[in-house]
């Protein structure tokens, strides 16, 4: 390696340097003259009355003295100079007594000195070459907030910087089994596929270990005779460098350089980790970025479903004499598809139809499901006398347009308000708990049913009560019966059905302003999962 | 929750998940993954084991419901295409009791949500595995 970089003699002593060296020499003995010749016989420096010698007699001397200390010709004495084991030029003397050996000796130490500082010379540029690059990658690679671009802006620093003919980053996904994605790459695609393909034990290595590496003498790839028709050189020498940050591997940057071409030095390797490593961090920032918007643009969905949500749901509780109605929602930090409508049917008996539901899943989809079953409900109502019917077709539209893979459980009831019928099905919802004043017992509203928008054809039992004076009926949804506390436990239908069968006698209100006091008493302060809708309706005790 | 899987040869061979804890919005779709890897391993006849299973949300519902299109060969929906494509598959398959996947011994609270819900019409149910699996072929 060193001797291939050798530079020539006067690259390490200059020529008045060598001139006043020489002159010190012969001054001390008068009659003898001194020369500093290069390899091709050719005068550097002398002193004295030096004779003019032929070049190629004294490029001969100096090849027969290469074995020797010192070679003794008719015309003068010559000791070569070596730098190491070669011979970068000669000493040759005339005249009497000359101390050649110590001269040259001193010589020799002196052109070691100059290599040696040359070297630090060149580690300094080196240095040099690397700081600019980082600053270069800080101010590109590290200013990008976009994670696809990222490898491509860090193989053209890469390309530049180090001088490769193949370039390649390649990132691990989501899904470790999947293996290490190619992102970015330059150079001839085939050579890339040869390049990744002959180097993947070093590729794997690398990702494992962290650690950068070299390869000077690739194995002929599996592509090898398209390499040759596309008129390339094989790829014979790869580096490969981690994107590593502090806790991960994300990849690797691999390079490559054609057959023949100098081989990566531990100067390159050095850069491209330095590279790698920038790149690997700009790459976490940019994720943690994209993950911050995917937030934000969440944190906006959800905020526009709990719009949609509550400019859905009735301003106020209808009226209707002899009855109370009350009711309440509150959504979710992820809001929920709950909902529930008073709809006034057509016709003399003032019906009224009684909605509650819940859309399973959150955020824009749910509520957009809400909206549609709400008007799909809306439509289908008047329509109807009968709950099950109006629940069938509503599945049926539903089902028919669920691009969004979304159910819904709803419970619908129409109420005669004169004669306190109430006719109900239940797509598979919670079953409303009735509360009969006369004997204070608890019964639920069920019915066969099946929830909504899953299946096109469902069956709908159908089923009529007789709500007496002072009969309550309270409609909820799951986000009731399963509020939980900061155990964990369910509030459950256990206690709430508890809580009923003390409100007997007690006015709509009071039974939700109770019920959600008992909730809220259970839970504390744990934050809920789902939304909480809960409707009561009472008729009225006689007087 | 936690999902296992043991392979039972009856007249037909059989896999046997077994789900244990609270199925919610959560995990649910853990579960149709699961069933979804199982189905491209070869799974053609499922057993759900619910004896362990002590929660089931309506989002565990959904994740039934999404085990039962897998197992008739539908892929599992994908809230992102749409319904439309496996709507368009089979329209009259949707109705009638399920004959590749059958639910082993739900708890009551479980059970309770199966039949408020529907499903009691769409799953068979099982209180032992014995019989579960014989009930396959």
């Amino acid at each position: 390696m060193r001797k291939a970089e050798l530079p020539p003699l006067h690259r390490l002593i200059r020529r008045e340097q060598a001139q006043t060296l020489l002159e010190a020499y012969t001054a001390s003995l008068p009659g003898s003259s001194l020369a500093l010749v290069r390899p091709d016989g050719s005068r550097l420096a002398s002193a004295g009355e030096w004779p003019e010698i032929p070049t190629a007699e004294l490029a001969a001397a100096l090849e027969r003295s290469a074995g020797q200390p010192v070679l003794e010709t008719a015309h003068f004495t010559l000791a070569p100079v070596r730098l190491g084991s070669l011979v970068v030029g000669g000493l040759a003397a005339r005249g009497p007594g000359q101390p050649l050996q110590a001269l040259q000796r001193s010589l020799e130490l002196l052109l070691d000195q100059a290599l040696e500082l040359r070297e630090m010379g060149h580690e300094t540029l080196e240095r040099y070459r690397e700081l600019n690059l980082l600053y270069h990658v800080g101010e590109t690679i590290g200013a990008c907030l976009d994670p696809a671009q990222i490898p491509s802006l860090m193989l053209a620093d890469a390309r530049e910087v180090l001088r490769a003919g193949l370039g390649a980053v390649l990132l691990s996904g989501g899904d470790p089994a999947a293996g290490l994605q190619l992102k970015a790459s330059f150079g001839l695609e085939v050579q890339v596929r040869s390049l990744q393909e002959a180097a993947g034990e070093l590729v794997a290595r690398v990702f494992a270990t962290g650690l950068p590496d070299l390869l000077d003498d690739l194995p002929p790839g599996k592509f090898q005779l398209e390499e040759q028709a596309a008129g390339a050189l094989p790829v014979a020498i790869a580096l490969c460098a981690p994107l590593k940050t502090q806790d991960r591997v994300m990849g690797v940057l691999l390079l490559g350089r054609h057959q023949g071409a100098p081989t990566f030095t531990a100067g390159d390797e050095k850069l491209a980790t330095a590279l790698a490593g920038q790149a690997a961090i700009a790459l976490e920032k940019a994720w943690l970025h994209q993950q911050e918007l995917q937030r934000q643009r969440l944190e906006e969905e959800l905020a526009i479903g709990r719009q949609i949500q509550l400019s859905l749901l009735p301003s106020g509780c209808p009226e209707a004499p002899g009855w109370e109605f009350a009711a309440y929602y509150q959504a979710a930090r992820q809001v929920g598809g709950d909902f529930y409508d008073f709809i006034s049917l057509p016709g003399e008996s003032g019906g009224l139809g009684l909605v509650i539901a819940d859309v399973t899943g959150k955020g824009v989809p749910a509520a957009l499901m809400m909206a549609f079953t709400r008007a799909v409900l809306h439509a289908e109502a008047p329509n109807s006398s009968s709950p099950a019917e109006v629940l069938n077709r509503a599945n049926q539209v539903i089902y028919a347009d669920n691009r969004a893979q979304l159910f819904l459980s709803a419970f619908y009831g129409v109420l005669e308000p004169g004669s306190g019928q109430l006719t109900y099905a239940n797509g598979g919802h919670e079953r409303p708990l009735w509360l009969q004043a006369s004997s204070r017992t608890l019964q639920e509203l069920a019915a066969p049913g099946m929830l909504l928008g899953a299946f096109q054809t469902i069956e709908l039992g159908e089923r009529r009560i007789q709500l007496a004076p002072g009969d309550l009926v309270v409609f909820f949804t799951d986000g009731v019966t399963e509020a939980r506390n900061n155990n964990g436990e369910l509030f459950d239908e256990t206690r709430l059905r508890a809580g009923l069968l003390e409100c007997a006698g007690v006015g709509a209100s009071e039974v939700l302003q109770d019920i959600l006091q008992a909730v809220q008493e259970f839970v504390g302060d744990t934050p809920q999962a789902d939304d909480f809708t809960l409707v009561v309706i009472r008729r009225e005790p006689e007087v | 929750m936690n999902l296992s899987v043991e392979q039972v040869e009856g007249s037909l061979p059989v896999t046997v998940l077994r789900l244990s804890g609270d199925l919610d919005a959560s995990n649910y779709q853990a579960l149709i993954d699961r069933v979804h890897k199982l189905y491209g391993a070869g799974t053609r006849d499922l057993l759900l084991d619910l004896s362990e299973l002590s929660f089931m949300s309506s989002a565990g519902i959904v994740a039934l419901h999404a085990c039962a299109l897998i197992l008739r060969g539908q892929r599992p929906p994908d809230p992102e295409a749409g319904w439309e494509a496996f709507h368009a598959l089979d329209r009259d398959l949707d109705t009638g009791l399920q004959r590749h996947i059958k639910l082993l011994s739900p708890q009551p609270r479980v059970d309770r949500a199966l039949e408020k819900t529907g499903l009691k019409t769409f799953f068979e149910i099982y209180p032992d595995q014995e019989a579960a699996i014989a009930s396959f072929g």
